[in-house]
């Protein structure tokens, strides 16, 4: 399921629908797993009365975590090199996310064939939520 | 928390960073810490986030794919290295958990984003030690008013010496 460099070229994407609807629950698991238990993401009175949010929000490594699978499913195990971004809207419950990789560039590094991706995960009202990018290698 | 407001010429708007935090820069934060991966925590971790590849539950399917065991999801290797901490420890502002505390004046750090280095499979049952050094700390002016970007580097070291992955965390304090 690894990608070769012979049949990917530059523009093309892969795209996933990462979560619809997403639950409290799933925030409850990302914080348990993770050991970030910033009350933001889990104590609702907090977020809204203290916080001022409209609601309890997801960590944004947890988007960037379910966003992290369009590269790891379209590259096959163990070929991603890097992978960064920014956070630029909150994701709140009930919220549906798809995440689209397009590559960027096609390279040579030291012999290997490298695929550079841009990285865009947006919800249900085209708002996007992490931009990123990321570097994958690719089978000759 | 204190800050000197200087006595900066024109309209130039106060420093956050005092210059006692802004001594910290290259300095460590955290660390080194050591955990032993375990198959259990990842594949909750792999669960949360969705990511349900066999090579993290299934030891024969990780084998075929050229592994020598289970393997931890690409970003979790940082979380096996949070430490427990009680619930009267547990601060109520930011994500960074670091020991040494940075004294800015600001009300709250939010992250901002992060950037990974993989360098080698992470494996259960390796041994990963991290260690936090404070990149950078810099003061910039936005539409919101001022606020710090707050760079921390990560490095993690198995138990063979090989550095597995680095991260460069980025938090917004304002």
């Amino acid at each position: 399921m690894a990608l070769s460099a012979s049949n990917v070229s530059v523009g093309q994407t892969f795209e996933q629908v990462l979560v619809e609807d997403l639950k409290r629950t799933q925030l409850v698991m990302y914080a348990g797993s993770s050991g970030d238990y910033n009350p933001l993401h889990s104590d609702e009175p907090f977020a809204t009365q203290v916080a001022g949010y409209p609601s309890v929000f997801a960590h944004g490594m947890l988007t960037m975590g379910m966003t992290g699978r369009v590269l790891t499913d379209a590259l096959g195990d163990g070929r991603l090199l890097s992978y960064g971004g920014r956070f630029t809207s909150q994701v709140f419950p009930g919220d549906n996310l798809k995440g689209v990789a397009t590559i960027t560039s096609i390279d040579t590094v030291d012999g290997v064939p490298v695929a550079t991706f841009s990285i865009s995960t947006t919800n249900q009202d085209g708002v996007e939520v992490f931009s990123g990018e990321a570097r994958g290698r690719l089978d000759s | 928390m204190t800050i000197d407001q200087g006595t900066a010429a024109g309209s130039a708007p106060p420093s956050l960073i005092p210059a006692h935090t802004m001594a910290l820069v290259g300095t460590r934060l955290r660390g080194p810490v050591t955990a032993v991966i375990a198959a259990k925590e990842a594949q909750r971790y792999a669960q949360a986030v969705g990511d349900l590849n066999p090579v993290y539950f299934d030891e024969a399917a990780a084998r075929s794919a050229g592994y020598d065991g289970l393997v931890a999801p690409p970003t979790f290797v940082q979380y096996a290295l949070v430490q427990g901490r009680p619930i009267e420890e547990t601060r109520t502002d930011g994500l960074f958990q670091g020991d040494i505390p940075l004294d800015l004046a600001v009300q709250r750090t939010m992250f901002g984003g992060e950037e990974w280095d993989f360098l080698a499979p992470v494996l259960v049952g390796d041994e990963i030690t991290a260690e936090t050094r404070l990149a950078s700390l810099d003061q910039k002016e936005g539409s919101k008013g001022s606020f710090v970007r707050i760079t921390r580097e990560t490095t993690y070291t198995n138990q063979a010496g090989d550095v597995v992955a680095r991260t460069r965390q980025i938090g917004i304090a304002r």
